[in-house]
C-alpha cells in the first residue's frame, strides 16, 4: 500500500494563491469553499516586519480523525493512503468537520454554486446572468471540469461535506494533482512516502520539515519545508 | 465569508432533551426497583415520558443532518472507530427498551420476568446512551471537549435533569395518563420513610458542581490551546455560565436542599422550593450544554 503526501517547499512559495484557484478550477469547488487554502501571518513592527503564507490542504492523514468519527464509512482511507470522501455514504453529521485538526472540510449548507442558477445580472440588459452564461457554456458552471467526475462527484450536493481529494482523478492517471502542475514557483511536490526513492522522501531527508498540529497524533503526510 | 459553528442549537437540544430523558428512565428503574408499588405511579411517569424526551431529541438532530433520509446507513454502514455509529445503536436499542417498558407500566405487567428483564437491559442501555452523550464530544479531539470529563459532566447533569424533573413532577401533581387514585399515590410518595428525593437531588447537585470547577481547573492547566479555548468560553459566554450554570444551576440548588435537609433530613423539601429549585437546574442543565456545544467549535488560528 502506497502513502501519497505532499512536501511544501515554503522557500519557493511566492504566496500567489495560484494553487487555491486552479483547485477551484479542476474540482468545481464553489465559492467560500477551499480544497486549497492558506493560513497569512504578519508579525513585528515596522522596519522589522515578518509576513508568512502556508498553503493548506487535506493532510491526507495517516491516522486521520475525521475517518475515525465518520458514523458511516464515508470518510475512508484508499489503497494510495489518501484519505477520501464517499458522497452517496455522507449523511452530512459533520463530525468530520469537528474532529479534522486543520479546518479543510466544508459543509454545503446550500446548493453549491448559486451564482450560476441566478437571473439577476450585474448590469441589467448590459451584461448578462450567472444562468444565461452557464447556458450559453452549456455545463453546470462554465468553467466544469467533467474529468473530476471520474472518482468524485462533479459537483457535489447540498448537505454533505467536501474535500481535497489530492486529485486521486489525475494521479490514477498517472498525472500530478492540478495544484502541483499549476504552481508557477514549483513549490509542491507529491509523491510517495513508502517509496524510499520518491522526491517527497529526498526532500524531507534534505531539509528539516514540519507539519501543522504534529501534536494532535494524526500523522498529517503534508509536509513543509525552509521558510516563506 | 461567514463562519458557521458546524453544529447549531438542535445539537444541544438532542443531548439536553435526551439527557433529560436518560435520566428520567434511571430515576423510574431506582423508584421500581426501591418500590415498584409505593412509587408505581411516578416511575410510570418517568417511563412514559422517557422515550417522548429521547425521541423527540433525535428528531431535533435528524432535523440537523444535511441528508436526514440516509441516517439508517448510520446501522449497516456502521463504523467500529465511530462514536457516533455507537450512538446510533444505543438510541435505537433504549428507544425500543423504553417504549416496551413504558408499554408494559401502561398494562400494569411489572412483575413478570420479561418486565425485569427489560427493566435490565433498559438500564444498561439508559446508562450507555447517557456516557454516549459527552464521549461523543470527547471523541472528536476538540480542546474544549478532549480528556474525557465532560463525558461524565454530560452524565451527571442528565441524572440531575431527569431528578429535577421527576421531582417537578411530583410537587405539582401532574399525572398524565394515571387514573385519580394513583395520583394520590404520587402525592403521597414522599412521607419521609421512602425514597428521598431531596438527598438525590443535593448529590447529585454537589457532584455536578465539583465536576464543573475540576473541569474549569484542568482546562486552565491544559496547555496553550485548551488554556485559550477556555478564556474564550468565558469571554463569549461569562456572564451566563456564572449566573445560570454555577449559581442558578447549581450553588442555589445545592444550599436549597442543604438547608432543607439541616431543617429535617428525613423530610423533603417544601413544594414551593422543590419547584423552584428543580426550574433553576433544568434552566442551568441546559445552558451548561448549550455553552460547552458552542464554545467547544470556536476556531482558532493553526499555528505554524
Amino acid at each position: 500500500m502506497a502513502r501519497y503526501g505532499m512536501v511544501i517547499d515554503l522557500h519557493k512559495c511566492v504566496g500567489c494563491g495560484a494553487c487555491g484557484i486552479t483547485c477551484k478550477n479542476e474540482n468545481n469547488v464553489d465559492r467560500d469553499i477551499f480544497w486549497a487554502h492558506h493560513l497569512k501571518d504578519t508579525t513585528g513592527v515596522f522596519p522589522n516586519v515578518k509576513y508568512e503564507f502556508v498553503p493548506t490542504l487535506c493532510n491526507h492523514c495517516d491516522d486521520a480523525a475525521c475517518v475515525k468519527s465518520c458514523p458511516t464509512k464515508a470518510m475512508h482511507k484508499d489503497d494510495k493512503g489518501l484519505t477520501l470522501h464517499d458522497p452517496k455514504k455522507c449523511i452530512g453529521c459533520k463530525s468530520c468537520m469537528q474532529a479534522c485538526p486543520y479546518e479543510v472540510i466544508s459543509f454545503n449548507y446550500n446548493a453549491p454554486h448559486a451564482f450560476w442558477r441566478d437571473l439577476a445580472s450585474v448590469i441589467d440588459k448590459g451584461t448578462a446572468s450567472g444562468q444565461e452564461t452557464a447556458q450559453e457554456v452549456g455545463a453546470p458552471i462554465p468553467y466544469y471540469n467533467p474529468d473530476r467526475a471520474a472518482t468524485y462527484e462533479g459537483i457535489r450536493s447540498k448537505g454533505i461535506v467536501e474535500k481535497c481529494t489530492l486529485c486521486d482523478h489525475r494521479l490514477a492517471k498517472g498525472e500530478q494533482p492540478y495544484c502541483v502542475d499549476s504552481c508557477p514557483a514549483g513549490a509542491r511536490t507529491v509523491g510517495d512516502f513508502d517509496d524510499s526513492a520518491s522526491e517527497v522522501n529526498k526532500l524531507i531527508a534534505q531539509y528539516c520539515s514540519r507539519q501543522l498540529k504534529p501534536h494532535a497524533g494524526t500523522k498529517p503526510k503534508v509536509f513543509y519545508i525552509r521558510s516563506f | 465569508m461567514e463562519w458557521h459553528a458546524p453544529w447549531d442549537i438542535r445539537v444541544t437540544l438532542d443531548l439536553f432533551l435526551g439527557g433529560l430523558g436518560i435520566g428520567l428512565f434511571l430515576l423510574s428503574v431506582l423508584l421500581t426497583a426501591y418500590g415498584k408499588n409505593r412509587y408505581r405511579k411516578l416511575a410510570a411517569i418517568g417511563a412514559y415520558l422517557a422515550p417522548v424526551l429521547v425521541g423527540v431529541g433525535v428528531l431535533f438532530l435528524l432535523s440537523e443532518l444535511g441528508r436526514p433520509e440516509r441516517f439508517l446507513s448510520t446501522l449497516y454502514n456502521f463504523n467500529i472507530q465511530s462514536v457516533t455509529s455507537w450512538g446510533g445503536i444505543f438510541q435505537v436499542a433504549f428507544m425500543v427498551l423504553s417504549l416496551i417498558y413504558a408499554w408494559l407500566y401502561f398494562k400494569n405487567n411489572t412483575s413478570g420476568s420479561f418486565f425485569r428483564v427489560v427493566w435490565g437491559f433498559g438500564t444498561i442501555f439508559a446508562i450507555f446512551v447517557g456516557v454516549y452523550h459527552g464521549l461523543l464530544l470527547a471523541s472528536l479531539g476538540r480542546p474544549l471537549w478532549i480528556g474525557g470529563m465532560v463525558t461524565a459532566l454530560f452524565f451527571v447533569s442528565s441524572l440531575l435533569g431527569g431528578t429535577a424533573l421527576i421531582l417537578l413532577i411530583k410537587e405539582l401533581g401532574m399525572s398524565w395518563g394515571v387514573s385519580q387514585k394513583m395520583a394520590k399515590e404520587v402525592a403521597s410518595a414522599s412521607d419521609g420513610k421512602g425514597f428521598n428525593f431531596t438527598v438525590l437531588f443535593c448529590i447529585l447537585t454537589t457532584l455536578q458542581l465539583i465536576l464543573v470547577l475540576s473541569w474549569q481547573v484542568s482546562l486552565s492547566r491544559g496547555g496553550l490551546e485548551t488554556a485559550a479555548t477556555a478564556n474564550n468560553m468565558m469571554d463569549q459566554f461569562g456572564g451566563l455560565w456564572i449566573g445560570f450554570v454555577l449559581l442558578a444551576g447549581l450553588i442555589i440548588p445545592i444550599l436549597g436542599s442543604l438547608y432543607s435537609l439541616i431543617k429535617d433530613r428525613t423530610s423533603e423539601m417544601s413544594k414551593g422550593m422543590a419547584v423552584v429549585l428543580s426550574s433553576l437546574v433544568i434552566v442551568g442543565g441546559f445552558t451548561f450544554k448549550y455553552i460547552v456545544i458552542a464554545a467547544g467549535q470556536i476556531k482558532f488560528p493553526i499555528p505554524f
